[in-house]
């Protein structure tokens, strides 16, 4: 194989972006994905497809449901994009029924890229500093300022459409024109802004673009961005930064081919190989660089530093610290609340945003006001009901088919984003007596929620509820139970990040302490989940720790 | 082969050339899958009583109804295949009530007398927030979920009826006018 500067494991949100980075650093650089090609537009294969062309119009077919995609389901899945999301009797890994982990998983060029939720929220410096100051978790090496440049950078890059409210637990980016809000959602933020004073609900901010970007055009309105984009309108590694790296003439991309584990050598204490598995043939090879960027997804990349265990590094690569693994992560989700919204039956829409509404934290925020640690943020949307009502309510014949001709009632809905407690004991394994088709072993992901997680949900329930009830409407609160970890499709850490080694797995550059040749830039560094979805915050530490790597191996230091 | 385009073990014009003999081989596949498909849909004996079924719910208007729409082939699909947790049992809890109350073989009653009996055992179903699961009216609501989202994603439905619109282009907001119709596109997709 040829020579290379760097190896990025991966190619999904923070693959496309650290070898973007690196290439245009100058890096020779070798990306490595472990699924099938998908081109930007030649491979979007729904795209265009209407629901009478499906074989099951659109609802998936039952058989899949039930079994090769009976945890795969519990993501935005459809039967548009089932075919973008893992093979759940191949791709398997193990939890135990108290956890109950519901991992979903892209494997293909692109990774989550293509299907995520695009919702882009910086973090807050409360959201740095709540390690520190209540003690659970690795304390942040980092703070809101040490990022914020390399939030405006990635914001710009990607294009993101919001609103600048100047609200201390959401700072403001750098957006393009917001996409604004319905008249249902302009009702509930008009009531709760009169009604409670501490609390915001604004547009929510997403990675789509309202302005054109170079070729990427603005997005049209289909909301159906999972399927992918021909317009490039939404953020993805291969709308966005994989034409970026291709542009420098210095990327190479290497698909099908599962990265196993990695060589260690302990004098040097330097990572010196990726030990690959070819997916299609087995057959086994390396790669070698002397810089490696793992963006694999938190728990591909920490299962992948466990499986790379030596007698030099019994418990795993990067693992003296015994805290590999550990702490990790996700949100709290499932705790929905949904409105009716009368009034308003002259108001309609045109067009289907890719996008709803937000509403920040707004408690334990200038101190301890609740009987839980941390907090949580809402997100949400409106709409009026469509021709599924039909199926739901009394009628037949021509006046029944002429009432669904006109959009039924308006319903509003807020679902709360917990911030999760990190827990030394919620942890990601490597059960080494089981293998997967690849001869993998099995990674076991045993995270749970505890009754800080369940206070708070009950609390955003009922706060969710009160909210919702300024509108005068019927309001309806959907499950008293919490989902399944691994719901939000957040899931995250497992290298924390701190100064001292002997406390954490990853430094403030995300580099290994054990092996600072390796970089962990994926959502494994974080040490906290903050209340708000993180891929933003991931794409501006990749950025942050590429242009730290490339200045190290430019000045000799790798 | 571009540098940014390795895969091991294939080389681009092969997989090139197996794509298109693959595509090819499933087109045809596909065609006579759909073919077969529609033949045995239409010697199902319980299509008669379906296509009566979604008929009534979605008449023939201004616009083609359930039946041209072939409704009843996808309503058998969904019962068959278990789409929704639904089970072939429930049509026949369905047509045995409205057997009952026909006193005759329901899709035998004629069109008037029909539509009086399906829409009184609608409302009953409809009266009651959740009938007895087991109960004809329980029956009766998954099958006309399967009706109505069997029209509003057939062609017909969808961009006769209603209005297809795969690309919006702008988001905005307005009033609602009389004239107005909805966009099929809006309720793609989730669960039946």
């Amino acid at each position: 194989m040829a020579e290379f500067e760097a190896i990025v494991a991966g190619s999904g949100i923070t693959g496309g972006w650290a070898a973007k980075e690196l290439t245009e650093r100058g890096l020779k650089v070798l990306m490595i994905e472990r699924g099938p090609m998908i081109e930007h537009r030649r491979d979007y294969k729904t795209e265009f497809t209407p629901p009478w062309e499906l074989p099951y119009r659109g609802f998936g077919d039952p058989k899949a449901l039930a079994t090769s995609k009976r945890i795969q389901r519990f993501a935005w899945m459809d039967e548009w994009t089932q075919h973008m999301f893992v093979d759940d009797d191949v791709d398997v890994y193990e939890t135990p029924p108290e956890s109950g982990f519901l991992w979903m998983r892209g494997y293909h060029l692109g990774g989550r890229s293509l299907m995520w939720g695009r919702h882009s929220y910086r973090m807050s410096p409360l959201h740095f500093e709540s390690n520190g100051r209540d003690g659970h978790g690795v304390p942040w090496p980092v703070r809101y300022q040490d990022v914020a440049p390399w939030y405006d950078l990635v914001e710009q890059f990607i294009g993101v459409n919001g609103t600048v409210d100047n609200l201390p637990t959401l700072p403001d980016g750098k957006y393009q024109p917001s996409m604004g809000l319905n008249a249902a959602e302009q009702r509930l933020a008009d009531a709760v802004r009169s009604h409670y004073p501490d609390r915001r609900l604004l547009p929510g901010r997403t990675a789509n673009l309202t302005q054109a970007i170079g070729d990427r055009a603005p997005c049209q309105f289909r909301d159906q961005c999972a399927r992918g984009c021909s317009f490039g309108a939404y953020f993805s590694t291969q709308s966005s930064t994989l034409p970026a790296a291709r542009a420098t003439g210095r990327l190479t991309l290497l698909t099908d081919t599962i990265v196993e584990s990695l060589e260690y050598d302990a004098p040097k204490r330097r990572a010196t190989a990726l030990r690959l598995i070819n997916a299609t043939t087995g057959e086994r090879s390396t790669a070698r660089a002397p810089l490696i960027f793992l963006c694999t997804g938190s728990i591909n990349s920490v299962s992948l530093l466990l499986r790379s265990a030596s007698a030099d590094a019994p418990r795993g690569l990067g693992n003296s610290s015994d805290l590999l693994g550990r702490y990790v992560m996700d949100h709290v989700k499932g705790d929905w609340v949904l409105s009716t919204v009368p009034g308003i039956d002259d108001q309609m829409y045109l067009g289907r945003r890719p996008n709803g509404i937000t509403m920040p934290r707004f408690v334990n925020v200038a101190g301890q006001d609740a009987d839980f640690l941390r907090g949580y943020s809402y997100q949400g949307g409106s709409g009026r009901a469509t021709w599924k009502r039909g199926g739901e309510e009394a009628g037949i014949g021509a006046e029944f088919k002429q009432k669904l001709r006109q959009p039924g009632g308006w319903q509003i809905a807020l679902e709360p984003n917990v911030e999760c407690l990190p827990s030394k004991d919620n942890r990601v394994t490597i059960n080494f007596d089981r293998k997967d088709k690849y001869g993998l072993p099995l990674t076991r992901i045993d995270v749970r929620w505890g009754e800080n997680e369940r206070k708070a949900a009950a609390h955003a329930r009922k706060q969710a509820a009160a909210m919702l009830s300024l509108l005068g409407g019927e309001v309806i609160t959907f499950g008293s139970e919490t989902r399944p970890p691994g719901t939000a499709i957040h899931e995250m850490g497992g290298a924390s990040m701190g100064e001292d080694p002997r406390n954490s797995v990853t430094n403030p550059y995300n580099q290994l302490h054990d092996a600072p040749n390796v970089f962990v830039t994926d959502g494994a560094f974080m040490n906290s989940s903050g209340d708000r979805n993180p891929s933003l915050t991931y794409m501006a530490f990749t950025v942050r720790a590429a242009a730290h790597a490339a200045d190290l191996l430019k000045n000799g230091a790798l | 082969m571009s540098s940014d385009e390795l895969k091991p073990g294939l080389s681009r014009r092969a997989m090139i050339s197996a794509s298109v003999a693959s595509l090819a081989a499933l087109m045809l596949r596909a065609a006579r899958s759909d073919a077969a498909a529609k033949e045995r849909a239409a010697a199902d004996p319980r299509h008669a009583f379906t296509d009566r079924l979604a008929a009534l719910v979605i008449p023939d208007t201004s616009t083609p109804g359930a039946a041209k729409a072939k409704v009843a082939s996808f309503v058998l699909l969904a019962l068959d295949h278990g789409m929704g947790g639904m089970s072939p049992a429930l049509l026949e809890c369905v047509r045995k009530q409205l057997d009952e109350a026909a006193g005759q073989d329901f899709t035998k009653v004629p069109g008037v007398r029909g539509a009086q009996l399906l829409a009184a055992f609608d409302r009953s179903a409809f009266a009651a927030a959740s009938p007895a699961p087991d109960s004809a009216e329980a029956a009766w609501r998954h099958i006309k979920s399967a009706i109505v989202a069997g029209y509003y994603t057939s062609e017909i439905g969808a961009s006769k009826e209603l209005v297809y619109e795969p690309i919006p282009g702008k988001f905005e907001n307005v009033k609602l006018t009389a004239d107005f119709r909805s966009r099929s596109n809006d309720g793609f997709g989730g669960s039946l």
